[in-house]
């Protein structure tokens, strides 16, 4: 296990390389505009990124002063740091949940929304989240399938994409 | 509490009693059209009468869908994309000649097929009334005198508007600052006094012409369009040649079909035609013109090259 | 008096109160989907009202507004996804909250406060309209920027443990909304030749990205470990709360409309930046801000109160000049002209029938809006029931199909994966990511603002100065960062005072 700390100073390292690339980017990329002001195109993309590299030199710097005495601050954001969860879970979360989406993405431009959500949803609840009733399953992914596609595509007049195979849902 | 459903019992309804024959099976169109908007606003609103009266037309719904961004680049771009079915077609407009000279749209109009002009908009140029410039030429004169560049509103860099104020000016010999306010905001702009002049559509001032804060010194258009705001061309109050108007249409993708572009444009004129449509642009201060396929195929062209040129010659042309 | 009536008894007749019910239905829905939006429901709103008589037309367009501004609030609180980019801040507390097993009472509390709100906007409306639009036309490009910068500084607020994070987040969403079209000069920028890129990152897509895929990866983790959220399940009743309850967040109330009201009318502001500067400020003058962030009630009803506010506020300008602020009241002002009514000064004057008319359809709104929340909650909460698994799939199919409607686009899916990817990374390495969705939305106005100034004035910084209403915003965004930089260095003083 990596200390709070350690793991900032690569979290710092990595934000400051991130900057220093984009630096060299919206200079190099970014064309001047002919609005002729001063302040151009490049000006707000090359003025954020030095702003990143110095905020990134303040977290690595912060991780040697504190000397790693201090207890770690529970992130104050808006999602709650789980309860405790090995790193072993943590990745089969990460790999299911991208691992759904990526395939997820990629079957509905083929088969359209009612075909690909049913069929994965099915698939992915009973072989992946491990259900063991096979009606739950299949109510689900049916429930979802066709719930979202009368809600979205009937009620609300949003359209759904329908595939490549033309099957018209 | 449901939206499509009331859209098909007043589809129904309508195509019932517009038509009274139902179009053969296996006929365009078998399914809805999308219609792409480009833009918010007034475009959006006036795209969604015509597409709300097509649809009445041709039995079968014509949805807008709003593909904002990019000054039209990404509706364009969509739009291109797909099948040349008649399924998909754009609200469009000088814009992409305009996008496609600004090279932000690696390609122009002849990646469309014309299906018909709607209607034309006309920019003005308005004043505060308690500017003391009575006139386009009493405005160039004294501002002349003081020797201060004038604060010019308009919707974007490059964008239409920016083009009729830069040629209009560019006559008129003054020194002119451009001030982007994106969609909008240049008449609050001018209300309060951060800028001279603004260069919009006519329907953004009506309320403050009609409450006297703003008066409209010309409009761009060689001749004279019957627009919410009576006011003379700007080549007769003193920018000799001045014309510049925006047309707005509705284009295919290229290789659609000629007879589904005919059945389109027939529902398009039909459309413009109705009573409906007329009254709404009205209100909405949209100046319907029709033109067919052919003609507007044209128009497009001859625009393209005029706006290119002109383009080239304000130093806004990349591409 | 005359007026009054006409537009009392134009507003209660059957057809406009159908119209009113759907409006709001519809809006709420749209709300409490991630990546539907108001604005959207308006437009697919809007050629309905062709067909109906003006009132009616105005009764649908009003309540689809509302329930579009109220609806957004139930999935932030319920699930830790915001609806809308205007209820983003409620989720810290509203979500702690409901894993409280206080769902019910929060979501109840948080439609009470958004009536509220949206009442007190109207009031304003009522007395102030003129003065208002005036001090909305007083806010130019400087102006905007300064109150621009001014939001951005309760980056200071919202990560307070370590304000270096804060700000990365921030930064990090200011550049994320550079890549695309440039906003003054048209040229693309960070695109790399795509014209997918060009349109640049859409801020519902990276919404919808940044709080619900790094939610759904630890509900699966968790799933995988055994263990079931922290969702006290067996307490999902019903709850109200009293009228004593409110009663004693009055202050908190009054002042997050006022800031939300004044907010709305100011062109390109809108809804998030008022509930952020609404949740920073009541935190600051919270008794015990230490609770904030982890559920406090106050951190619902602040941000609340503040985004129905706006509503009223961003009205105003749209009804006394007859300019819209937003695309939201641009459609609902196409709707207007449509039926033969134009907004402007004169319309006080000649139609005074119509503005109160407009006034008691407003009214009418939030009263079927709250109605149809409150009986929704019992209904709402049910989703807590559901396994916890099942409920990030649905979320996750939900987040696909919102981000794919946004724009009807494939590209956006793919951005929204990709951004929940970075922002669950993001978030492993303790960079928080509220403060990254504040620099998506502020980041646009920001810049475009400050270099429309710049061009305004020919490149001098003395527009800022010149302007007292920049140099106020300017010393509060100031004022903040101070306090929140001497409460941090006392506060690890102190720690470090403390043997290890």
């Amino acid at each position: 296990m990596t200390t709070p700390a350690l793991r900032d100073r690569w979290t710092g390292l990595v934000i400051l390389l991130v900057a220093i690339a984009w630096i060299i980017g919206s200079e190099y990329v970014i064309p001047s505009g002919y609005s002729g002001s001063a302040f151009g195109p490049r000006t707000f993309p090359t003025g954020l990124g030095i702003l990143l590299a110095i905020l990134a030199v303040v977290l690595i710097a912060g991780t040697f002063r504190r000397r790693d005495t201090l207890p770690p601050p529970a992130p104050s954001d808006a999602v709650d740091e789980p309860a405790k969860v090995s790193t072993r879970d943590e990745m089969w979360g990460a790999a299911a949940t991208f691992g759904f989406l990526i395939i997820y993405f990629v079957a509905m431009q083929v088969l359209g929304f009612m075909l690909a959500t049913v069929l994965l949803v099915a698939t992915f609840n009973y072989f992946v989240l491990g259900s063991r009733s096979l009606v739950t399953t299949g109510a689900v992914a049916l429930g979802l399938g066709v719930g979202v596609w009368y809600l979205m595509g009937h009620l609300l007049g949003v359209y759904l994409p329908t595939g490549m195979l033309g099957l018209g849902v | 509490m449901r939206v499509a459903s009331i859209k098909t019992v007043m589809l129904a309804a309508s195509a019932l009693a517009v038509s009274g024959h139902t179009p053969a099976r296996a006929e365009f169109p078998e399914k809805p059209i999308e219609m792409t908007v480009l833009f918010g606003g007034s475009a959006q609103t006036i795209g969604q009468v015509l597409a709300d009266q097509m649809s009445k037309q041709l039995g079968s719904p014509v949805v807008a869908v709003s593909r904002p961004g990019g000054g039209g680049a990404i509706g364009y771009s969509y739009v291109k994309d797909t099948a040349p079915d008649g399924y998909n077609i754009v609200w469009n407009s000088n814009s992409i000649s305009t996008v496609h000279y600004q090279g932000n749209l690696p390609f122009g109009y002849d990646a469309f097929q014309p299906i018909a002009r709607i209607g034309m908009e006309v920019p003005v140029v308005a004043v505060r009334s308690q500017s003391g410039w009575d006139s386009l030429q009493d405005m160039v004169e004294k501002v002349k005198a003081t020797g201060r560049p004038l604060k010019v509103g308009i919707s974007g860099l490059g964008s239409f508007t920016h083009l009729t104020a830069a040629a209009l000016f560019d006559k008129l010999g003054m020194k002119v600052v451009y001030i982007p306010y994106g969609e909008g905001r240049a008449p609050a702009e001018l209300l309060a006094g951060r800028i001279d002049v603004a260069a919009q559509w006519p329907s953004q001032f009506v309320p403050h012409v009609q409450s006297g804060a703003l008066k409209v010194l010309c409009q761009t258009g060689a001749k004279k369009t019957a627009g919410p705001i009576d006011t003379p061309t700007c080549a007769e109050a003193g920018a000799e040649g001045l014309d510049v108007t925006m047309w707005r249409g509705l284009a295919a993708p290229a290789n659609t079909p000629p007879e589904v572009i005919a059945k389109l444009e027939a529902a398009a004129k039909a459309a413009t035609d109705s009573e409906e449509f007329k009254k709404a642009a009205h209100n909405l201060g949209f100046t319907p013109a029709f033109l067919p396929a052919s003609e507007f195929g044209q128009q497009i062209e001859s625009d393209d090259s005029t706006i290119a040129s002109l383009m080239d010659q304000l130093g806004l042309k990349n591409q | 008096m005359e007026p009054v009536l006409t537009a009392l008894s134009a507003g209660t007749s059957v057809d406009v109160l159908i119209a009113a019910l759907f409006g709001s239905a519809f809006g709420l829905v749209f709300g409490a989907i991630p990546g539907l939006t108001f604005t959207m429901a308006l437009a697919l709103v809007l050629p309905i009202t062709f067909a109906l008589q003006p009132t009616a037309a105005i009764a649908m367009l009003l309540s689809t507004y509302i329930g579009g501004a109220s609806g957004g609030t139930v999935a932030a609180i319920l699930i830790g996804v915001p609806g809308t980019p205007s209820s983003a801040a409620s989720v810290a507390d509203g979500h702690a909250l409901t894993r409280a097993g206080k769902a019910s009472l929060t979501i109840a509390t948080a439609t009470i406060v958004s009536t509220l709100g949206g009442l007190f906007s109207l009031v304003i409306m009522l007395f102030a309209v003129n003065l208002l639009a005036q001090v909305a036309l007083s806010f130019g490009p400087a102006e905007i920027f300064a109150l621009v910068i001014f939001g951005m500084s309760t980056i200071c607020g919202l990560a307070e443990r370590s304000m270096v994070r804060g700000m990365i987040g921030g930064a990090l969403g200011l550049m994320a909304m550079t890549i695309g079209q440039d906003p003054i000069d048209g040229v693309p920028r960070m695109t790399f030749g795509s014209v997918q890129l060009l349109q640049g990152i859409d801020l519902l897509v990276a919404m919808i990205g940044l709080f619900a895929i790094p939610q759904v990866v630890e509900t699966l983790a968790g799933h995988r470990a055994g263990h079931q959220m922290k969702i006290d399940t067996s307490s999902i009743k019903v709850q109200l709360p009293t009228l004593r309850f409110l009663f004693s967040y009055r202050w908190n109330i009054l002042r997050s409309s006022l800031l939300g009201t004044i907010v709305g009318a100011i062109p390109g502001t809108g809804g998030p930046i008022a509930a952020f500067l609404a949740y920073s400020q009541e935190k600051r003058l919270a008794k015990h801000p230490e609770t904030w962030g982890k559920g406090d009630m106050g951190g619902v009803i602040a941000p609340e109160t503040a985004n129905n506010a706006v509503t009223g506020g961003a009205m105003i300008p749209m009804l006394g000049l007859g300019i819209p602020g937003d695309p939201a009241t641009a459609i609902i002002l196409g709707g207007f002209l449509i039926h033969g009514i134009q907004p402007g000064p004169l319309l006080f004057t000649e139609r005074p029938d119509v503005i109160y008319t407009v006034y008691f359809l407003f009214a009418l709104s939030y009263v079927l809006v709250t109605i149809l929340q409150l009986l929704g909650v019992r209904l709402f909460v049910q989703a807590l029931r559901v396994p916890h698994q099942i409920l990030a799939l649905i979320i996750s199919v939900m987040c696909v199909v919102g981000s794919f409607s946004i724009r009807n686009s494939f590209f956006d899916v793919g951005a929204m994966i990709v951004i929940g990817f970075f922002g669950y990374v993001l978030q492993k390495c303790r960079i928080p990511l509220t403060p990254i969705l504040l620099g998506l939305v502020l980041g646009p106005t920001m810049e475009r603002e400050f270099r429309t100034a710049m061009i305004m004035s020919e490149g001098s910084l003395s527009i800022f100065s010149q302007s007292p209403t920049a140099l106020v915003f300017f010393g509060f965004a100031l004022l903040i960062v101070a306090f929140h930089v001497v409460g941090s260095i006392r506060s690890r003083s102190a720690g470090e005072a403390r043997p290890a």
